[in-house]
């Protein structure tokens, strides 16, 4: 594989003759000899930019996620005609120059010429926003039960008052459903990931180190269920299960039979990577000495290509949300009540939304967002996974 | 004629990565006159091919030319290739037309996907505008210009349809097709089989003579130099450390490092299993440039005080001989820094008899392997390679027995075979154990095999392949010990480090990943996990050929101590002779899965009786000025071993073939007492080996410098 290169310039190769006094060194280079994998792909992986600020909004998508009941502040499912449609209306942060939070409330009325809907706000009356305030109850971490959360209005029902990025035609707050739909996104497509990778590296590892019929077997069912077309799949596993399932377990269902046909390529990737080791010296200087395949596979083949399938996992998860994304949009995936990004962006289907509510497009941002970040810290984990190379 | 070709005035290459500025060349001044040939030898890594690539203007980024001038003479005035654009018109039109470059790798010279005629058509129609049928006609003279037999069909084949000397000879060729003034030849027989080499340097040589071109060899191996080369230049770290005719260089070396390079190469005259004078330690990376001369850290002559601390001088020993050492011309050198302290007086509880030379350890009979070829899976029956095909020897304890023979002649497969890596179709292979008992190993299974892994083991070719990247030294050499189960973390510690010392490694680098060592040093790693379980025989398949030839001398001289130390039985794999005559007692000649003719080191050098051994023995380059390899006249082509011959697999190859060859097989048969052949005119022919008369040469090297 000419995998260990050392063209001049890269991680340093100390030829060092044997009888030369190591204390001699600098401790810079010593540290780069008595390196792990794991620290020289860490190296190198904090020099690529654009995978370091991957990672850090990946990181902050997932601690959104996680919190996301107590960052909202009205309750995701409550609906009101009295506030449909309305436009993002800021909180003041400064009272006449002295820091306050408060906002004013919004008076809804009915433009005859138009019949449309305009929201005007009240300037004569304030309404405090408080930090760490009582609002809706949930479960955190879906196991403490609380009321709390980051902000909520004083005096006056949070779900009234607040509209940070304006509702929906239900008079559903915006900013609470988008903060909940991340979770759902974010989450949703993780056991499925999990099972293709285990699927693919499992029945990818067989094929690569046993070979011969196994391999062709393992090949050729690859090959069929490569031929399946994924729409149409989707499609009748959602109208063949059960109407009494709830929608996330309907989705999640979904996920888990996608992901029986998404490890095709993963395994493809890993028979590879081990045909290619199974080859190197090491493994057969391990065998010489008696190893049994098991501390072969699991010592000497597996380690080398860890980096590989986190590259790949980082690589499937961003098209996990793009196909729950895109699904939901095209109403194959989760279906309201369920709250998902595609579920949201169902809601702006039609141009009237588009054209008197672009607000409620606001959750193609975090769909961008985060595929870009997941992509670039993928690439980044690809790149630094091979410190030889 | 005075005026040089090409000049290099202080020509200094830099890479700028992210650790650091790496000087590949530093400073390079030499001259390469019209029509002559210059030789560049050092070691892997001091700058050789930066310097080539410098002078076409190829350097990779992020390398640049900072400093120096690079003279080309070109219709009676200079042009300074370091100040052209490096993509201009100007720059193109020397690259190829005036200068060409031939590579190491002729394989990834050519595009895969075009016939080779096509890929030298093309460059005949840009560079010299000719018409396509007028490209054609050019391109199979050219073809026949090098030797290769049948143009009209390579014309036609793609690059790996081509065998690795037909393919460095249309290399060649393409190079040839601007008919530039000066040919740079990269290491262009370094991965070709000895007696390609041997033909490779003879044309090269032909063609300077017939053409008038100038030539730069770059190699690291000294005596490919010597034949073809008219000077030579010796590069260490990115410098120039001497320069002068081939005859000064290798009759009177002035620098420490040309004469250690010189030392290392196992002579094919002198006495055999001797020590060989290796040059300690390794290139430095160019980031630990030592201070003062950056040879000292290595020199068994630098003077304390004086080579560490100051530039060492340039100085001029004749016409155009110069070296740049404090020592030259300073009378007595130092004493040697460098010395193996005995293994006697640091491990002594190791020490092992070596078993009586009158057991027989191994013996194989009739040993067969095939490998299925990957054949369409609609093929009815699939193709077989017969890779060894009816081989039998006897190992005697404690000898070591060398397999010789050209890359696919199934020599490592016979070795893999008794490690049973590989399962053999068919004959015995049979193991004396320790306890006395005889076994035959192709017979066992692989849980019946586990218990004898602690008697043989095996030492690999590949330096990078064989260490796992991601465990320590200490993990590396301790897996023999944890799989074996025997010893607790204590005793797996003190045994790794008693290994450590016992191949010549400080223990410090028990906590390092192999990423942290040079070629050389990891081959000691890979010896010291082969001996952690006090086996008896080792397998030693290739272990310098992927070494430095200084590098080569140590690790040949540990594994002669380690045989002698440790009672060891060796069979030693290789294609190199004159490694095999250093360190064998019988040798063992293998050509196409055959054995074709085994005996005494001695014998089968000074007299062989096969056709096969003697063109081999030709191939052998010669460390000596101006000597010509009697290199075997190339004819035939290897044969095809899905479909073998009816007759002796080498007619195709043998000059002295006649119809019988053809028709029959010859047998395997003991001639004298332990000398077998396989051949039909064994007894007629007269063949030469290597003769009493070429102990001049490199002998002389060896008197002068240690008489210094």
């Amino acid at each position: 594989m000419g995998s260990v290169q050392d063209p001049a310039g890269t991680t340093a190769r100390p030829d060092v003759p044997p009888t030369a006094d190591p204390a001699e060194r600098e401790e810079g280079k010593d540290r780069i000899y008595v390196a792990t994998q794991r620290q020289l792909i860490w190296w190198r992986f904090r020099k690529h930019k654009l995978a370091m600020a991957g990672l850090v909004v990946v990181a902050a998508f997932y601690l959104v996620a996680i919190a996301a009941d107590f960052l909202a502040y009205s309750d995701p499912h409550d609906t009101s005609a009295q506030r449909a449609s309305m436009p993002p209306q800021p909180i003041s942060v400064l009272d006449g120059g002295r820091p306050s939070l408060f906002t004013h409330p919004l008076i809804g009325q009915r433009d005859l010429v138009t019949f449309q809907r305009t929201y005007v706000a009240d300037e004569s009356v304030k309404i405090p926003i408080r930090l760490f305030a009582h609002g809706y109850k949930y479960k955190f971490l879906g196991i403490v039960p609380t009321d709390i959360h980051l902000i909520g209005a004083k005096g006056a029902p949070t779900e009234n008052s607040i509209f940070l990025l304006g509702t929906d035609e239900l008079g559903r707050d915006i900013f609470s459903r988008l903060l909940v739909a991340t979770r759902t996104s974010l989450f949703i497509g993780l056991a499925g990931v999990a099972i293709g990778i285990a699927l693919g590296v499992i029945l990818g590892g067989i094929s690569g180190f046993y070979g011969g019929i196994t391999d062709v077997v393992i090949q050729r069912m690859i090959e069929i269920l490569r031929s399946i077309p994924t729409i149409p799949l989707w499609m009748g596993v959602a109208a063949a299960v059960p109407h009494t399932w709830s929608v996330e377990r309907v989705y999640f269902s979904i996920t888990l039979i996608v992901s029986v046909i998404g490890w095709t390529e993963l395994a493809r990737v890993v028979r590879g990577k081990v045909l290619q080791i199974r080859d190197e010296d090491f493994v057969m200087a391990a065998e010489l000495v008696g190893s049994k395949p098991r501390r072969i596979i699991f010592v000497h083949i597996v380690p080398l290509f860890t980096s590989h399938i986190i590259a790949a996992t980082t690589l499937a998860l961003p098209l996990m949300i793009v196909a729950e994304t895109s699904l939901s949009f095209l109403g194959l995936g989760l279906r309201a009540p369920a709250i998902s990004w595609g579920v949201m962006l169902q809601q702006a289907q039609n141009i009237q939304t588009v054209a008197l509510a672009p607000w409620m497009l606001v959750p193609v941002i975090p769909v961008v967002v985060a595929i870009l970040a997941f992509n670039f810290l993928g690439d980044g984990l690809r790149d630094a996974a091979d410190p030889y190379s | 004629m005075n005026q040089p070709l090409l000049s290099l005035r202080g020509l200094k290459t830099h890479f700028f990565g992210d650790e650091g500025t790496v000087s590949a060349v530093n400073g390079v001044t030499l001259d390469i006159p019209a029509g002559q040939a210059v030789g560049v030898v050092g070691e892997s890594g001091c700058g050789k091919s930066v310097m080539a690539r410098s002078i076409l203007r190829i350097v990779e980024q992020p390398g640049r030319i900072v400093a120096g001038e690079i003279l080309l003479r070109k219709d009676d005035a200079e042009i300074d290739l370091a100040k052209l654009p490096a993509n201009g018109e100007a720059m193109r039109s020397i690259r190829g037309g005036d200068i060409s470059l031939v590579f190491q790798e002729p394989m990834t010279s050519f595009s895969p996907v075009h016939t080779a005629g096509n890929q030298l058509i093309e460059v005949l129609r840009l560079h010299r505008g000719l018409s396509k049928e007028k490209a054609y006609e050019r391109a199979v003279d050219l073809l026949r210009m090098v030797d290769v037999p049948s143009p009209e069909k390579v014309m036609d084949s793609y690059a790996w349809q081509l065998s690795g000397g037909i393919r460095q000879r249309a290399m060649i060729a393409m190079a040839l097709s601007g008919e530039p003034r000066l040919l740079i030849a990269d290491e262009p027989t370094t991965a070709l089989d000895v007696t390609t080499q041997a033909q490779i340097l003879d044309l090269i040589r032909d063609l300077k003579r017939d053409t008038g071109m100038a030539l730069m060899l770059i190699t690291h191996d000294l005596a490919v130099v010597a034949g073809v080369a008219d000077y030579v230049v010796v590069m260490y770290l990115g410098e120039v450390v001497e320069r002068g005719t081939v005859e000064e260089i290798f009759g009177a070396p002035q620098h420490p490092y040309t004469q250690a390079l010189l030392r290392s190469i196992p002579s094919i005259s002198g006495p055999p299993r001797i020590r060989l004078h290796a040059i300690a330690g390794s290139v430095p990376h160019p980031f630990d440039r030592p201070s003062g001369c950056s040879f000292h850290p290595r020199c068994p002559v630098a003077i304390q005080g004086t080579c560490d601390t100051v530039d060492p001088p340039l100085r001029v020993v004749g016409e155009g001989h110069e070296a740049v050492c404090h020592l030259v011309g300073e009378g007595q050198p130092g004493s040697p820094i460098f010395t193996m302290q005995d293994l006697e007086t640091r491990l002594p509880a190791l020490a092992r008899e070596p078993e009586s030379a009158r057991d027989t350890m191994l013996e194989v009979r009739g040993l067969g392997k095939s490998h299925a070829l990957h054949a369409s899976p609609l093929a009815r029956k699939r193709a077989k390679v017969r890779a060894v095909d009816d081989v039998n020897f006897e190992l005697r304890a404690g000898e070591t027995l060398a397999l010789v023979g050209e890359s696919g002649s199934g020599k490592t497969t016979v070795s893999r075979c008794i490690l049973r890596a590989i399962q053999p179709d068919s004959g015995e292979i049979v193991f004396r154990t320790q306890a006395g008992d005889r076994l035959d190993l192709a017979g066992l299974r692989t849980a019946q095999l586990r218990p004898l892994r602690n008697e043989m083991q095996m030492i690999f070719q590949d330096p990078y392949s064989s260490l796992n990247p991601r465990m320590t030294v200490f993990d590396i050499i301790a897996e023999p010990l944890r799989v074996d189960g025997a010893q607790g973390k204590q005793e797996q510690v003190a045994r790794v480090l008693e290994l450590l010392e016992l191949v010549g490694l400080p223990r410090e680098y028990m906590r390092r990943y192999p990423h942290a060592f040079s070629g050389g040093q990891r081959q000691r790693i890979g010896i010291a996990r082969a001996l952690a379980l006090r086996p008896r025989l080792i397998v030693a398949d290739e272990p310098v050929s992927a070494l430095d030839v200084s590098v080569q001398a140590q690790i040949l001289n540990l594994l002669l101590e380690l045989q002698g130390y440790l009672g060891l039985t060796y069979i030693f794999v290789s294609h190199d002779l004159s490694v095999v005559r250093h360190v064998s007692d019988r040798i063992a000649v293998m050509y196409a899965g055959n054995l074709v003719e085994l005996g005494h080191r001695d014998e089968v050098m000074e007299s062989p009786r096969h056709p096969y051994t003697a063109t081999l023995l030709a191939a052998i380059p010669k460390p000596e000025p101006r000597a010509t390899t009697s290199a075997p006249p190339h004819r035939g082509t290897r044969p095809n071993l899905i479909d073998p011959p009816v007759g002796c697999y080498f007619e195709s190859r043998c000059p002295y073939a006649v119809d019988r060859c053809k028709a029959e097989r010859p047998t395997w048969q003991e001639i004298t007492p332990g000398r077998w052949v396989r051949c039909h005119r064994y007894g007629e022919l007269a063949l030469s080996g290597i003769g009493a008369d070429l102990n001049s040469g490199i002998h002389s090297v060896h008197d002068r410098s240690s008489g210094k």
